[in-house]
């Protein structure tokens, strides 16, 4: 059940929701890519953030939660139909909301 | 002197409030839990100074209103006890650093220590020590270990007047303070922090959701119903009500005095829902009906706020919220308004943008029943059977969304991003627990008892002048033609701007059918909220932004209640 919580792995479930939940992002095939945004990260990869491609005031209340370039982080999850990213950042869970977890990039190990 | 508690959000600075005070604060397990602020005092070296418990924040430059508040109080403290997480010490040391950039004495509690040895951390204390060059104390709050030492050596704190340094210099600081204080030993994952994990995802969440809400519900419901089928009816029927009626007895049967303190007999009893006097229907609705509701409502509310569950509800309907021109986060507020609006409408500081507080608080006070309101709502309602219930509970449901829908589209600017730290799950203290729940039990007696006796004497003697016979002709028009209840009705919606609860005694008597019931409740429960809340709705949106809500408020429930008489 991988493709529980993620997408990517079971077939149905990729069908159903990655492709349309990302639609605009389907463009460019991103499984072959280093550094993805948090949106297209798979449930449990982990990496290292690279870049916070976001307006001043959400760079901010990013870097003072902590995640800011050189961050480890492990993708936990995301919701459905353009929901927060969850991600757990050391002892820390924490969820992102779709608008700021695109424009987070990560590259993956 | 002035001592201030700061830290991050949820870092348990509110039980090192409690501890060293001894003042009783409602803590919990989720960021945000202290929006204002409390104050306390305390002994030290003979010299009684105050303590303030700041509301938690992520750094020195505020990104929400309780953040502001933060950065407030800091101006005029003497001296800052900087909480902080041992188990999330990188990110907590951020605030650290920049409070010691600042000429203030800082001291620093490693709080949560008890769960570092299990989560594999050890960190240096002596070093850490050295290099911030402030006192720094390891604590457990929640048992008290370490309070006493952190008490005395609050006279060694200082400031080391670091350099001011800007967010990636003061980050390099971090890492190379970290390399040298703490090791974390690599351990497997613990089925806590799975279950952890599997709250995050859809596929698992949602049905976690949906069984932890459904449990709630059902528990609320038998306990509260248990308490007054078993504890509070019996009390009052075997015991409080002949001890009333040998006063009625004594009084005359009859009579001004009579009749303000024993109120009406109904076939030469006394009905505690109708009869309406102070010692009878004033005592019996709000420690027989509305009491009951309130322990267990917060009994339940109690047990999620310190498991942690919350804001991983607010992670699950962030989507929806997003919808009506919020993010998931305001579920937390929206929930606590089912028990009071009052500190409902407070936690919606939370919230980072003024359009939000607008909308959330708004939605809360015509949207979200309150306890008084379930009161009302299953006293009356629930005799004609669940199906009517669940038509007033559906309908302010729906009430809910559609306005959130309407004021997402007409209110100007736009909805920040959900961004929280969602706390481990811990198990609760029961002692921290019946405390909270005490104190909150306390409030609603405190503040609701006086205002629900003086209600109804003011009642009783405005009945004998007939000036709600006045006020019924001039309203009838609107009670009667859009609402289609008795013109008595506007009696339980002035009389519900006081109180929801001492409305379901003006109802009562009405012999109103099912449908003009669940008309009767919803608008009561929609229209004008209680005093208490008005007042908190008028100091957190100001005067302007509280006509615009009132103004919503009356449009609404003037539709609402006219389709639903339409339709019923």
């Amino acid at each position: 059940m991988r493709g529980v919580g993620g997408h990517g792995r079971n077939p149905f479930f990729d069908r159903l929701f990655a492709h349309g939940k990302h639609r605009r992002f389907q463009r460019v095939d991103v499984s072959q890519e280093k550094q993805l945004s948090l949106v297209h990260m798979e449930a449990g990869q982990s990496g290292t953030v690279v870049q916070i491609a976001g307006w001043s005031g959400m760079v901010r209340r990013l870097n003072a939660m902590g995640v800011r370039p050189g961050s480890r982080i492990t993708k936990v999850g995301s919701m459905f139909m353009r929901g927060p990213v969850t991600i757990r950042m050391g002892q820390t869970q924490m969820a992102i909301g779709f608008g700021m977890a695109r424009r987070i990039f990560v590259e993956v190990d | 002197m002035k001592i201030l508690l700061m830290g991050n959000p949820n870092v348990g600075k509110s039980v090192v409030f409690s501890r060293i005070t001894g003042v009783r604060v409602i803590a919990s397990n989720y960021p945000g839990t202290t929006v204002g602020f409390s104050k306390g005092s305390m002994k030290l070296a003979e010299e009684e100074v105050e303590v303030i418990d700041v509301p938690g924040s992520y750094s020195l430059e505020p990104t929400s209103k309780a953040e502001e508040v933060a950065l407030e109080m800091l101006k005029d403290g003497d001296l800052v006890i900087n909480i902080i997480d041992a188990t999330n010490l990188e990110r907590n040391l951020y605030l650290a650093l920049e409070l010691l950039e600042r000429e203030i004495p800082v001291i620093i509690a490693l709080n949560i220590w008890d769960d570092t040895k299990h989560r594999g951390i050890t960190i240096d204390v002596e070093k850490l020590e050295q290099l911030l060059g402030v006192p720094v104390v390891p604590t457990a709050a929640i048992t008290g270990q370490g309070i006493k030492e952190l008490v005395n050596r609050i006279p060694e704190a200082t400031s080391p007047s670091m350099p001011v340094r800007t967010h990636d210099q003061r980050w390099v600081a971090i890492g190379s303070i970290i390399a040298e204080v703490q090791t974390i030993i690599h351990r497997h994952h613990t089925w806590v922090e799975r279950l952890e994990d599997a709250s995050a995802r859809p596929f698992t969440g949602l049905p976690i959701a949906a069984l932890v809400l459904g449990i709630s519900f059902l528990v609320i419901r038998f306990i509260g119903e248990g308490l007054i089928g078993y504890v509070f009816e019996p009390l009052f029927e075997k015991l409080w009500a002949p001890l009333m009626m040998k006063l009625s007895v004594l009084l005359g049967s009859g009579g001004f005095w009579h009749d303000i303190l024993i109120g009406k007999l109904l076939d030469g009893e006394i009905d505690f829902f109708q009869s309406m006097g102070v010692l009878t229907t004033g005592l019996y609705i709000p420690i027989g009906a509305v009491l009951p509701y309130i322990f267990s409502f917060y009994l339940v509310l109690g047990v999620l706020e310190d498991l942690g569950y919350l804001p991983r509800l607010a992670v699950l309907i962030d989507n929806v919220m997003h919808r009506i021109g919020l993010h998931g986060y305001a579920i937390i507020p929206s929930l606590l308004g089912l028990g009071c609006n009052v500190p409902a409408i407070m936690a919606t500081r939370i919230l980072e943008s003024r359009r939000e507080r607008f909308i959330a608080a708004t939605l809360i006070s015509i949207g979200i029943p309150c306890a008084a309101a379930h009161a009302m709502i299953f006293g009356l309602v629930g005799a004609q059977g669940g199906q009517y219930v669940a038509m007033v509970y559906g309908t302010l449901f729906v009430v809910w969304i559609i306005l959130g829908f309407i004021l997402n589209r007409t209110v100007k600017g736009f909805s920040p991003e959900l961004l929280i730290e969602i706390p481990p799950y811990r198990l609760p203290s029961w002692r921290a627990l019946l405390q909270k729940l005490w104190m909150r039990m306390y409030g609603f007696l405190r503040e609701a008892l006086p205002i629900i006796l003086i209600a109804i004497f003011v009642i009783g003697i405005l009945y004998t002048l007939g000036v709600f016979d006045f006020i019924a002709n001039l309203t009838a028009p609107v009670v009667s033609g859009i609402f289609g209840l008795p013109k008595e009705g506007v009696v339980a919606i002035v009389i519900g701007f006081l109180r929801k609860d001492v409305a379901i005694g003006m109802l009562a008597p009405l012999a109103l059918s099912a449908g003009q019931l669940v008309v009767g409740c919803v608008v009561l429960s929609m229209f004008f909220p209680c005093i208490a809340t008005f007042a908190v709705l008028a100091r957190e949106l100001g005067v302007k932004r509280l006509v615009g809500a009132t103004a919503i408020m009356i449009t609404a429930t003037v539709v609402v209640g006219g389709l639903l008489n339409l339709i019923l």
